[in-house]
């Protein structure tokens, strides 16, 4: 086990320096060289002396290799770089805006993957009934809906008509409150934008639960269980749901990995804080060092995923334990 | 007479785009309590939809159309689904065919034979515990295997943790569907030898289930053999094969290498199973049938007496027809 876990951090270890690698060489790559990358329209405008003393100051006139180490030696101590649009650090606006991008999508995530578990074992328990085939239509009529326009259409009639939600940002305007009142203003505002992912995310876990749940159901442990006399309840819960969890778990595990750089439109249709949009607004401004630093965010996060999911599914399969132990 | 399961006239049929196909046509069979019976057939003739019906375990598609089974002289086709969860494995155990491939691969074995006790019995965790390993003994694996997943057990050892799941709540009868079948010659015999001793130890009756005639009659007092979804032949085990009647069972009896005596030439039999869902007219062995007349071909026979306890189902050798 140990070995095999020795073995998966160094597998990891050489992703994450090839995208950290990536991540360095892409600005560098583009055209125009790095002048332009930071300083955007501006630069064609500087005199070359002002320019060569910016690149001097920037440590851009030494050698890539150099660089690369200086590169490499700011994201050890977790320098991600300035923000020229916004003159502040980018280690303190994603510090700012990372925790509610996590909640808005770790919340959809967890909504997403738990209806989707549910209504997948229905629709599978069913099989070829209307109710199966009204579910599995039903979600892939909502996730082919554009994420912006079914986000519209719950502003519309949840905030709008009904009047039940706030439409847009985190807090009501001018509020005070504190503790658990602010928490619950929060979860109002941010309810719709949740539904919004969760909505348009609902139809993998549900088609996927419910193929997986199919299978598992032909199983012959499925019957001999019943043989045993156990409830049929019982053995859907315990027997199948258990097995047919598993590719569900991985999916999720996955999912987490997009967590950060999944939900630019949703923040922007309801004017969230958060990473989504910081990248909108980056884009918008130019502001490409933010840009560098998100990619490198959501990259790493992407690659926790699935480190994640590696490291989880032993402890939920028996039989991929004995292969991490061989 | 004590019987411990009587199936009366049972019909068992599944639905399908063709219609209805009875797959069980009108079976009837009586067990005393103790005895064992070995019901042997080509596949496709009915043997494990039978076993599926005793359970009442059919997939969706199939159902029980009329017949009875008595079992202990209660009806199971009439009784409800929830009562019914209360007969299976407590009165009535079924060794699924393939049982070695049925156990869940996530929980450990000694998880799923607890399961069968708790199912049906109240008792302390530690009580179900030490059943389990005591089940495991009594089929000659190691107590400490309870605490291994499937995976980590040879197919023969699976196989066997299924019979200890089996016995695990001593039920008076136990139906086995081809347990022999996916083993090795070695593991095959050692899982019959323990199904006979722990039948002699326990006394348990047993419905073995086989194609194989040796692992039919291995346990059997009676033997039964099946055709196209109805019992040809009923006979003693040790009037079988030797004194069989019915043609199909000689004929299945001359497909079988015998492991002593003179050595002979094999035969099998030409053609195959009829479709269930449209069988001959007349006797349905008679398209494959060498000793066909033409009664045969028209009328179906009825089980008759030929001998104390020995009932053929074919015109050579009943009272009325030819």
């Amino acid at each position: 086990m140990r070995r095999f876990l020795a073995g998966r951090l160094v597998q990891y270890a050489v992703v994450l320096w090839l995208a950290l690698t990536l991540n360095f060489l892409l600005p560098r790559l583009m055209p125009g060289g790095p002048a332009q990358f930071l300083l955007g329209d501006e630069a064609g405008r500087l005199s070359p002396e002002l320019k060569a003393a910016i690149m001097s100051e920037l440590g851009l006139d030494r050698s890539l290799g150099h660089q690369y180490l200086a590169f490499l030696g700011r994201l050890a101590r977790g320098d991600l770089g300035y923000s020229l649009a916004r003159g502040e650090p980018i280690r303190k606006v994603v510090a700012d805006r990372l925790p509610w991008t996590v909640l808005l999508t770790g919340s959809a995530l967890v909504v997403a993957t738990w209806a989707g578990v549910a209504l997948g074992t229905v629709a599978a328990w069913r099989r070829g009934s209307r109710v199966d085939v009204g579910l599995v239509m039903g979600a892939m009529l909502l996730a082919s809906m554009p994420v912006f326009w079914l986000g519209m259409v719950l502003v519309a009639t949840f905030g709008l008509h009904l009047g039940w939600f706030p439409l847009f940002g985190l807090r009501t305007a001018g509020a005070t409150q504190t503790g658990w009142r602010a928490a619950l203003d929060v979860a109002r505002h941010l309810a719709l934008p949740v539904l919004t992912l969760a909505v348009h995310n609902l139809f993998g876990t549900l088609l996927l639960m419910r193929h997986s749940m199919v299978s598992v159901l032909g199983e012959d442990f499925v019957l001999l269980a019943r043989a045993k006399g156990v409830p049929a309840r019982r053995v859907m819960y315990r027997h199948a749901m258990r097995n047919a969890l598993l590719p569900v778990a991985t999916h999720f595990a996955l999912g987490l990995g997009f967590v950060v750089g999944g939900a630019t439109v949703t923040e922007t249709i309801f004017s969230l804080p958060g990473i989504g949009r910081l990248m909108y607004e980056a884009v918008l401004a130019r502001d490409y060092p933010v840009l560098q630093a998100a990619f490198l965010l959501v990259t790493v996060t992407v690659i926790a995923g699935n480190l994640l999911a590696d490291l989880v599914y032993p402890l939920l399969d028996p039989r991929v334990r004995r292969e991490a132990r061989a | 007479m004590d019987d411990l399961l009587v199936i009366e006239d049972l019909v068992v049929a599944y639905s399908g785009p063709a219609g209805e196909v009875r797959a069980v046509d009108g079976v009837s069979l009586r067990l005393p309590r103790g005895a064992s019976l070995g019901l042997v057939g080509e596949s496709g003739c009915g043997k494990t939809t039978l076993a599926l019906a005793l359970v009442r375990l059919l997939p969706s598609c199939a159902s029980i159309l009329s017949g009875r089974i008595l079992l202990e002289g209660e009806d199971l086709v009439q009784m409800p689904e929830t009562a019914m969860e209360g007969v299976r494995w407590r009165r009535v155990a079924l060794i699924p065919q393939a049982a070695m491939n049925s156990l869940n691969p996530v929980y450990t074995v000694g998880w799923q034979i607890r399961e069968a006790i708790a199912t049906h019995e109240r008792v302390a965790s530690r009580e179900a515990d030490r059943r389990a390993a005591a089940a495991l003994e009594l089929v000659g694996l190691d107590p400490a295997r309870r605490f291994a997943y499937p995976h980590e057990l040879s197919v023969g050892m699976r196989q066997r943790v299924v019979i200890a799941m089996a016995f695990a709540c001593r039920p008076p009868l136990i139906v086995a569907d081809e347990p022999g079948s996916g083993l090795d010659a070695i593991s095959r015999a050692q899982v019959l030898g323990l199904m006979q001793r722990l039948r002699h130890r326990l006394g348990t009756s047993f419905v073995m289930i086989s194609h194989d005639l040796e692992e039919a009659t291995a346990l059997g007092d009676l033997v039964a053999v099946m055709y196209a979804g109805k019992v040809v032949e009923v006979c003693p085990a040790g009037r079988f094969p030797g004194q069989a009647r019915h043609p199909y069972s000689r004929a299945l009896a001359a497909a079988h290498p015998p492991l002593r005596g003179p050595r002979q030439q094999l035969t099998g039999i030409p053609g195959e199973v009829p479709r269930p869902g449209s069988p001959p007219p007349g006797c349905r062995f008679h398209p494959r049938c060498p000793e066909a007349a033409a009664a045969c071909r028209q009328v179906g026979p009825e089980l008759s007496k030929v001998a104390p306890g020995h009932h053929v189902a074919c015109h050579l050798w009943g009272g009325e027809g030819l």
